[in-house]
């Protein structure tokens, strides 16, 4: 029996694992690294069995080492060994774990061992920021290193970690992807088409077609899922998910002028909204098919092209499975495409019925008769119709929240009726959340000045802080990417100041001021004035010369001065002065006590 | 002075909307100035034309740009063999030979340059011609009209108060849909339906103005465009030719103008 003090159980497993290596392993090492580089391997193995991070982690190491080894090189799979370490020290064990399985995975993707290199270092600094996130991003590297190439990766990491603003939970949920905004961050980054791109001449396009000039934005984080996959609109303001699934390139700006065309047509051609009362969700959802149907049908009538745009998105086919969301599909595309032949007993009546009311479209009620019908034939023939499941197709066509009125919500089934258009619930709760600074608005967007002009709600607004007047899109340097409604501008009375300070100022910094003024005149707008009858200029003033040869023909002296000139003519400008009081401008000078914001003062 | 140089001959194409020749006849009878307002490519300068045609009166058109100047509309001396010779400026033929003269796009000139017009545009009626030391008295024919396109205005580049205010004006717009559309059919020899189309085309370029266009398409593009047409030109091509490069080049509003133009043809 060994007398000696004992020595603490996880140590003593981790000398045994440096004593009695695993023999197989240590075949497959030799053959990785060959000749002088194994003792280097055993010797970068062997401090992490010092550092008593974990059998686990060790374990890891070795099983996964040599494969990289062979695949990219030797070097930096013993380099690997410093990674782990950095993470470990800097995060949980988990993530320690992970790292070298992430990194195999991840050498396909990379291809080089220089690019290995720079994963590995991108994952220790990213455990220096999200030490909690880690092992999560490494279990989705596959996916990352699948749809982008590091640099991307970095950016998208980078977003996740500001967006987060300092928050572990939601940094967690952001690389998790719990938070949708995980994905739709990838899908940018993965250069799909997103709708910050096509905002501005989506909303031309609108404009151009009907002059609507709605306020067309994307749904609000807290927005159920559906919002992210649908289009939707109400009280005024549309809302296009920043991208459509499986939509890339032209088809991606195809699907969302179809869609934007789509809820035009709702507001042109949709009456008051139709009252939910006692309708049966599945009534609700054939009323709004027959309602989208009604619109496009008016829309086609005045801007024939717009069969175009949505036809190519109306892909049912008329034969497979009789359930609900097939039907719909293949009665939405009867009722748009007159060339469309199906042979089920109830997308025919729903054409006949529809088509047969065409001198009557103009009527929204048609869609309610017609619909309710349908959706009570649905019923009678026991299909089975999942209202939490139910998602309108085609998918340019938006979520018919904007042309229901859900009234009293104690009257008929609520629940029912909320579940079919979650989205609702959603904005309600969006109104009574509290929001941290730096945060996408919440707020009722039914009057989009309104919310502008309500302070942010649950937060104690100082007198200097002012109400939200307006929100901008900004250009984040860190990940070379628009983001969408991320600045925001606050108005508000300034305390008025000593006016000695002004004097004081002026009187210090004589020097600024007098450029200020140079640049400012210099500045100035006028248009060229032309001065006739000059000494020297770019051309003759023709009436001079004449008068000129009139003198010399006359025998008198003539006038030299036979020259047109210009001149630029001043006019007076009016400056506004904009002080950058952000932030940033407690930063200090180098070489000064003195910070941007004293310079600026 | 023999004037026929500047009279027209042949009816010159123009499609009366709204009692405008009327209006005009009768601002002619009492030789009252006046200015014809609206956008580019609306009809101003035909109209002019159709009416000079109509009345039997030589027209002289003066195209104003920045650079004219006073003498380039009253006149100058010249020289030639025999010594100096004064020429009458288009203003100055006009007025003493007794035509309409139509200064085109004014406010291009310098506010400078359109004070000469003044002393005929008021009871007076007479040109000064201080060079020649003589005041030419219009002759009871003379009438003058000027156009001027109020988009255009800005602080730098308009009319003085002083010269508005000695105008009558008559406000041209783009006609309606169909009038748009005979005008177009006429002019370039296409059908009226693709005409109609064409109207359509330009009603969405309008919808633009102020919202990331300075103007929308003008009849006279629908013109050109309908001309391509008629050349075999496809639809698209010759919009994107006559219409979409010439009226912007911001490629987002080039993209919502292609895609609003695709609308309007049918499928």
């Amino acid at each position: 029996m060994d007398t000696a003090e004992p020595r603490p159980f996880p140590r003593a497993l981790s000398r045994n694992r440096k004593d009695a290596p695993d023999a197989d392993g240590d075949r497959a090492a030799r053959r990785a690294f060959p000749g002088d580089l194994f003792p280097r391997w055993r010797a970068a193995r062997d401090r992490l069995v010092d550092a008593g991070y974990g059998a686990a982690t060790v374990m890891a190491y070795e099983r996964h080492a040599p494969a990289i080894a062979e695949a990219v090189g030797p070097a930096v799979a013993i380099d690997l060994a410093e990674a782990v370490s950095i993470v470990a020290a800097r995060s949980v064990r988990r993530a320690a774990e992970r790292l070298p399985g992430a990194a195999l995975e991840a050498v396909p993707r990379l291809g080089e061992a220089a690019r290995l290199r720079a994963w590995l270092g991108f994952v220790e600094r990213f455990a220096a920021l999200a030490p909690e996130s880690v092992a999560a991003l490494l279990d989705c590297t596959g996916r990352l290193l699948g749809a982008l190439d590091l640099a991307r990766v970095e950016a998208w990491a980078l977003t996740g970690l500001r967006l987060a603003a300092g928050d572990p939970e939601r940094r967690l949920r952001f690389f998790t992807f719990a938070d949708p905004a995980a994905e739709r961050w990838l899908r940018r980054e993965a250069g799909e088409v997103v709708f910050a791109d096509m905002e501005r001449r989506l909303k031309a396009y609108l404009v151009a077609l009907w002059r609507l000039r709605a306020p067309i934005r994307e749904p609000s984080p807290g927005a159920a899922a559906e919002a992210w996959r649908r289009a939707s609109f109400d009280h005024g303001v549309i809302r296009l998910p920043p991208s459509f699934a499986g939509f890339s390139g032209p088809r991606a700006e195809g699907i969302f002028r179809a869609s934007l065309a789509h809820i035009g047509a709702h507001f042109m051609y949709s009456g008051a909204k139709f009252p939910i009362r006692d309708l049966k969700p599945i009534q609700v959802a054939t009323i709004s098919l027959v309602e989208d149907a009604r619109v496009e049908h008016l829309a086609m009538r005045d801007f024939p092209g717009l069969r175009r745009v949505w036809g190519p998105f109306h892909v049912a086919r008329a034969s497979g499975a009789v359930g609900a969301p097939s039907l719909f599909a293949r009665l939405s595309r009867a009722l748009f495409d007159p060339d469309f032949e199906d042979p089920n007993g109830w997308v025919r009546k729903g054409r006949a019925l529809f088509f047969a009311r065409a001198d009557d479209w103009e009527n929204p009620a048609i869609s309610r008769e017609i619909g309710g019908l349908l959706g009570n034939d649905l019923g009678q023939l026991r299909i089975q119709f999942n209202f939490r499941t139910h998602v309108v197709e085609p998918p340019y066509r938006d979520d018919n929240a904007g042309i229901w009125d859900f009234g009293d919500p104690d009257r008929g089934d609520p629940e029912e009726a909320e579940l079919l258009f979650e989205q609702v619930r959603i904005e309600r709760r969006e109104r009574d959340d509290a929001t941290p600074p730096d945060h996408e608005r919440q707020g009722d967007d039914a009057d989009e000045r309104e919310s502008a002009r309500r302070a942010l709600p649950a937060r104690a607004a100082g007198a200097d802080e002012g109400i939200p007047v307006a929100r901008y899109p900004e250009y984040d340097y860190a990940t070379g990417r628009a983001r969408a409604d991320w600045t925001t501008i606050n108005e508000y009375r300034p305390r008025p100041g000593p006016a000695r300070r002004i004097d004081r100022i002026l009187d210090e910094r004589r020097d600024i001021v007098n450029r200020i003024a140079t640049l400012i005149r210099a500045a100035r707008v006028g248009r060229p004035e032309r001065l006739k009858r000059q000494p020297e200029g770019d051309a003759l003033d023709i009436d001079a010369c004449i008068d000129a040869a009139v003198s010399w023909r006359a025998g008198e002296v003539p006038d030299p001065w036979v020259h047109t000139a210009s001149k630029r003519r001043h006019r007076d400008l009016s400056v506004l002065v904009l002080l950058d009081i952000s932030e940033s401008t407690k930063d200090r000078l180098r070489g000064g006590g003195a910070t941007v914001l004293d310079i600026e003062r | 002075m023999d004037l026929d140089a500047y009279r027209i001959d042949a009816e010159p194409y123009y499609r009366v909307v709204d009692g405008e020749d009327v209006l005009f006849e009768a601002a002619y009878a009492d030789r009252m100035p006046m200015m014809l307002k609206g956008p580019t490519g609306c009809g101003k300068t035909r109209f002019v034309e159709y009416l000079a045609w109509k009345l039997g009166k030589p027209l002289i058109t003066v195209t104003c740009h920045e650079d004219m100047t006073a003498s380039d509309l009253v006149g100058r001396f010249l020289l030639d063999a025999k010594g100096t010779v004064w020429h009458d400026g288009p203003l100055t033929l006009a007025a003493r030979h007794g035509a309409i003269c139509y200064l085109d796009e004014i406010v291009e000139a310098r506010q400078d340059t359109t004070v000469v017009i003044h002393a005929l545009t008021d009871e007076r009626r007479i040109l000064p011609l201080e060079k020649k030391n003589e005041v030419v008295r219009a002759h009871p024919d003379f009438h003058l009209v000027i156009s001027y396109n109020p988009g255009y205005q800005s602080v730098l580049k308009d009319l003085k108060e002083s010269t508005k205010q000695r105008f009558g004006a008559i406000e041209f717009g783009y006609p309606s849909d169909d009038l748009e559309s005979e005008i177009v059919a006429h002019e370039s020899g296409v059908e009226r339906r693709v005409a109609a189309t064409l109207v359509a085309i330009a009603k969405r370029s309008r919808n633009l103005k102020g919202h990331g266009l300075d103007e929308g398409a003008s009849t006279r593009m629908l013109v050109h465009a309908a001309q391509l047409l008629a050349r075999g030109v496809p639809l698209a091509e010759a919009c994107q030719a006559a219409i979409v490069l010439p009226i912007t080049d911001d490629p987002d509003m080039r993209d919502a103008l292609t895609s609003a133009i695709a609308a309007c043809v049918p499928a």
